[in-house]
């Protein structure tokens, strides 16, 4: 990866290729003005490069003359090998913090390849996918009857034995076995299976295009990824709210809404159509054809699963809290009305317990944990925060109840991560300004889950927050004023945001990310104390999570999210559910690892635990009430804050 | 082999805080076990006794509370008086009701003026309280805290609304801030570390852990405070190490069985006897759950209270 070089900080970081000198600069911790989040327009971002190779994009924010000495602007200029950049006073609100040279590594979300690493290296062929079967063609010396002829090149080409075919399958099958020339793609699936395993068939070799779709069903927001099964990418990703959240916000007002006559029907239909819209976007983005869609893999808490396929969820709500299923049969994504070809398979990831789905089950195996020794904590923050502790060996899981703030529900100026997102932001210590990117580099929006974490631990990082999360009684700073519900910061100007409003952070904005936050670290403490191991024992942290590209896991900890362990136990995944799935539509292995893994999790409840509501007051503080936990943060935010704007 | 009595050796032990001046001085705290654990460790301040002063003469309480005190009622000053010379009070704690802005409104110069009246007159330390209204309170503690700056006072309750002011007061003039939260044992710990982080000692801060009378949530607030005292010496956790002063006769004359009169209640059985020992074993409770101040309303539940703990003393 190239290395960026800041001076006169000398501060040195490392991004990958292509990314812009403001997310540099930002990911070394370096406050630059930028008031128009990368959208170019503002042009506060000016920086010189001094040496290196960078490409710059024109732009009529630069004068002739600042162009001629080396500038370029900040956010529109990108990275293509070690470059070493200036960055001139004029385009920083604060002083140069003095200290020595530093090297900030920074974990932005793994890669594919390192995600890849993280799983068993032997590969497996996708469960559902297009085999290419070339049958002898009878004749009078050879009277195999047609079936026959497909099962044996099913054996002999695949690898699968005794494959049973549909009935419409068989249908077709003459028909197409002779069109096709005696070639022809079968739909199958392994053997094992409530279906039939040749689900359809298509003449001649038309493996070429073959996909699946993921599809992670969150309380708050639904994500599809379609999935190329040749060569196990992702060719498009689409997300939005779930349509469900008009009946309700959290799970439970969704059990109550499915009891109401009617309500369960129209649950269904409300995720349905979500995710079908979903889906047509993606698909026409990539290009792909809803006839080449073998499978929709998907991965939901269980009520989610539950309503999507129309099983009531109501008894999770009341004693003794049991869901009707944890395991479900293969079914037809025709059932659904989802795009599709009649041919198409729906599987659905197995979900162990009430407070325990398919989305855990998913995010597990995405992490990699059933086939690791290390000691691994993987936290998914949504809704629900959902935390299991475990290896290999075993896996523990509990669940603690977040709210939507993280997926920017419940926030004032809160949004989805999607464009003009802000997603990062670094505040600086003196004079309390703003800097910050958006996603896709566009015109300031909103703020998303990783820009909320980012501002809150920025403002209590600079000594502007008080422990309790409320603002300095006697900070006078132009960027923090009184609102209509308390005080806030303000993070965009009216001017420069795409709203036309300014995009602030409120008082009540901070006390729901504390309240998040809270309940996530007490659900990490209390499960790791009720299995005896201490949080340094942890070896690594997988951080799962709707989040931007961008989740800095510093900030996390300075929150007291997460405990505050080396940086580089961090792991930062995105969204696990959605890889989860993605990754068992491409390798029968997975799947199979993602049912046993629903097996082996068991479940501790913390409504019953004695110690939870002890730890939550406890986490109800910046960054805890045991400051001892969090030696490092208290010495940024003394550095901080001593610089500060409030001392 | 013979029989050793097993000793719990704590890791932590409880601060002392010093409160008045000169002679008069007394230390607060410094417990090194559970309260009367004297097999464990020593205790060497008894829980002392604060008799509640109004600066303005109370009005809504049972007879049997103010025909006991008699006329000083309406005089803190001789009120304050009687309390140290003829009930043998410990320490005298202001109550500056009047100033609060809903009420008399009084300013905090007057509320000054009342407390350095009481500080001359007795020789014992004060704990002031303000009227419980956050703004207005800093506003008078800081005054109180400037206008008697010859004694070390304890002033409250400092909560996370207004710790600051009142802390900056403490700090300035040399007194003792009491930190009072709703009783939580992390509220608790969480408040002091806000003030101790403004550099005030944490020997000079009170844990005021809002408790509840007998039959309003005792067991409560004896839990929280147990707890609390557990971390202080057994997990040797400073926020949690600061002596616990429970304003509890205000708690106890709120209760209905306090209140009520023989005509309201005939089967209750004498009114003043059934008061007293209202407060009297709510004083106890929290004796035994380790509170260092017992802030206290009647002299009889004064009385009591302190023979009872002459009594475990002497165990
Ligand atoms: S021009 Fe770069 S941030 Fe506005």
């Amino acid at each position: 990866m190239p290395a960026v070089t800041f001076l006169p900080d000398n501060c040195v970081v490392e991004v990958s290729e292509g990314e812009n000198l403001l997310r540099a600069a930002l990911l070394a911790d370096i406050v630059v003005h930028a008031s128009c989040g990368g959208d170019g327009t503002c042009g506060k971002c000016l920086m010189i490069v001094e040496s290196g190779d960078v490409a710059a994009s024109p732009s009529a924010r630069l004068t002739a003359e600042q162009a001629a000495a080396g500038y370029v602007v900040g956010c529109k200029t990108t990275v293509l090998g070690d470059v070493t950049v200036r960055i001139p006073d004029a385009s920083r609100p604060g002083a140069i913090p003095s200290g020595n040279a530093t090297r900030r590594a920074v974990n932005p979300i793994l890669s594919r390849q390192q995600r890849i690493a993280r799983l068993p290296r032997h590969t497996s062929p996708p469960p559902v996918a297009k085999r290419l079967v070339r049958m002898t063609p009878p004749d009078t010396t050879d009277s195999t009857n047609d079936a026959r002829l497909v099962k044996l090149g099913l054996r002999r080409a695949h690898g699968i034995r005794d494959a049973t075919i549909s009935l419409a399958a068989l249908r077709e099958l003459p028909r197409i076995a002779r069109e096709g020339g005696w070639v022809v793609t079968a739909i199958a699936a392994e053997p094992c299976d409530t279906l039939p395993g040749v689900s359809g068939f298509q003449a001649g070799d038309t493996t070429d295009c073959q996909y699946a779709v993921a599809v992670d069903i969150g309380t708050t927001t639904v994500e599809v990824a379609v999935i190329d099964l040749n060569t196990g990418a992702e060719i498009a990703r689409e997300a939005d709210y779930n349509g469900q959240t008009r009946l309700g916000d959290d799970v439970i007002s969704r059990i109550i809404a499915s009891t109401k006559p009617g309500g369960l029907e129209e649950l269904g239909r409300l995720v349905t159509e979500t995710i079908v819209k979903l889906v047509e976007t993606a698909l026409s983005t990539c290009g792909a054809s809803e006839e080449d869609i073998v499978c929709y893999y998907v991965a939901g808490n269980t009520v989610m699963t539950h309503l999507l396929l129309g099983i009531t969820p109501e008894h999770i709500r009341t004693a003794p809290y049991t869901p009707v299923t944890s395991s479900f049969p293969w079914l037809r994504a025709q059932e659904f009305g989802l795009p599709s070809a009649s041919t198409t398979r729906l599987y659905a990831m197995p979900c162990p317990a009430s407070w325990l789905g398919g989305d855990i089950v998913a995010g597990v195996v995405a992490a990699g944990m059933p086939w690791t020794e290390k000691l691994t904590l993987f936290i998914d923050i949504g809704t629900n925060g959902e935390i299991v502790l475990g290896n290999s060996e075993w896996l523990v899981s509990t669940s603690c109840s977040a709210g939507p703030a993280f997926e920017g529900r419940g926030i004032r100026h809160g949004m989805r991560a999607a464009e003009g997102a802000i997603e990062q932001v670094r505040i600086d210590s003196e004079t309390l300004e703003p800097s910050y990117l958006t996603i896709g580099a566009a015109k300031p929006a909103g703020i998303c889950g990783s820009g909320l974490i980012d501002c809150v631990s920025e403002l209590f990082l600079c000594g502007a927050l008080e422990r309790t999360g409320s603002f300095v009684a006697e900070l006078d700073n132009p960027h923090v004023r009184e609102g209509d519900s308390g005080r806030e910061y303000v993070l965009v100007d009216a001017s420069s945001s795409a709203t036309g409003c300014d995009i602030v952070l409120t008082e009540s904005d901070i006390d729901n990310l504390m309240r998040a936050k809270a309940a996530i670290f007490a659900g990490i403490t209390v499960l790791a104390e009720s299995l005896d191991v201490d949080l340094n024992e942890i070896e690594e942290v997988v951080v799962a999570g709707g989040f931007g590209r961008y989740l800095d896991l510093e900030r996390v900890v300075a929150l007291g999210m997460v405990p505050e362990l080396p940086r580089d136990r961090f792991v930062f995944l995105g969204n696990g559910s959605l890889l989860g799935a993605a990754l068992a539509a491409t390798s029968r292995e997975v799947l199979r690892t993602a049912r046993k893994t629903g097996e082996m999790m068991t479940y501790l409840e913390l409504s019953v635990n004695a110690g939870f509501m002890d730890s939550y007051m406890s986490a109800l503080f910046l960054p805890h009430t045991d400051l001892g936990q969090f030696p490092q943060t208290e010495k940024l935010r003394a550095e901080r804050s001593r610089i500060g704007a409030v001392s | 082999m013979t029989y050793t009595d097993p000793i719990e050796n704590p890791a932590g032990a409880i601060q002392t805080v010093m409160l008045g001046t000169g002679y008069s001085s007394l230390a607060i705290g410094g417990a090194k076990a559970l309260p009367f654990h004297f097999f464990d460790g020593v205790m060497p301040n008894p829980p002392r006794i604060a008799m509640e002063v109004y600066d303005a003469e109370p009005s809504g309480w049972p007879a049997s509370l103010t025909e006991a005190i008699g006329d000083v009622i309406s005089d803190p000053v001789a009120w304050a008086k009687a309390c140290v010379e003829q009930w043998g009070a410990d320490m005298v704690c202001v109550q500056l009701a009047s100033t609060d802005p809903n009420g008399a409104n009084r300013t905090p110069e007057e509320a000054a003026q009342t407390v350095k009246e009481i500080a001359s007159a007795v020789n014992v330390p004060l704990v002031v309280y303000g009227c419980g209204n956050a703004e207005k309170d800093a506003e008078v503690l800081k005054k109180v805290a400037e206008v008697v700056s010859d004694t070390v006072l304890a002033i409250g309750s400092a909560s996370d609304e207004n710790y600051k002011p009142i802390t900056a007061a403490a700090l300035g003039y040399g007194h003792v801030v009491v930190a009072e939260t709703p009783i939580d044992v992390n509220m608790a710990k969480q408040l002091n570390i806000l003030i101790t982080q403004m550099g005030l000692p944490s020997n000079r801060v009170l844990i005021d852990p809002s408790v509840g009378a007998v039959g309003y949530g005792v067991e409560y607030a004896f839990t929280v405070m147990q707890r609390l005292r557990l971390a202080a010496l057994n997990q040797n956790d400073a926020m949690t190490q600061m002596p616990m002063i429970c304003n509890l006769g205000r708690e106890a004359w709120r209760s209905k069985e306090a209140r009520a009169t023989a005509e309201e209640e005939p089967i209750w059985g004498d009114a003043e006897k059934r008061g007293v020992l209202w407060e009297t074993s709510t004083a106890i409770t929290f004796a035994l759950s380790g509170a260092d101040v017992l802030v206290m309303r009647h002299p009889k539940a004064v009385a009591t209270v302190r023979t009872a703990i002459n009594g475990m003393l002497d165990q």
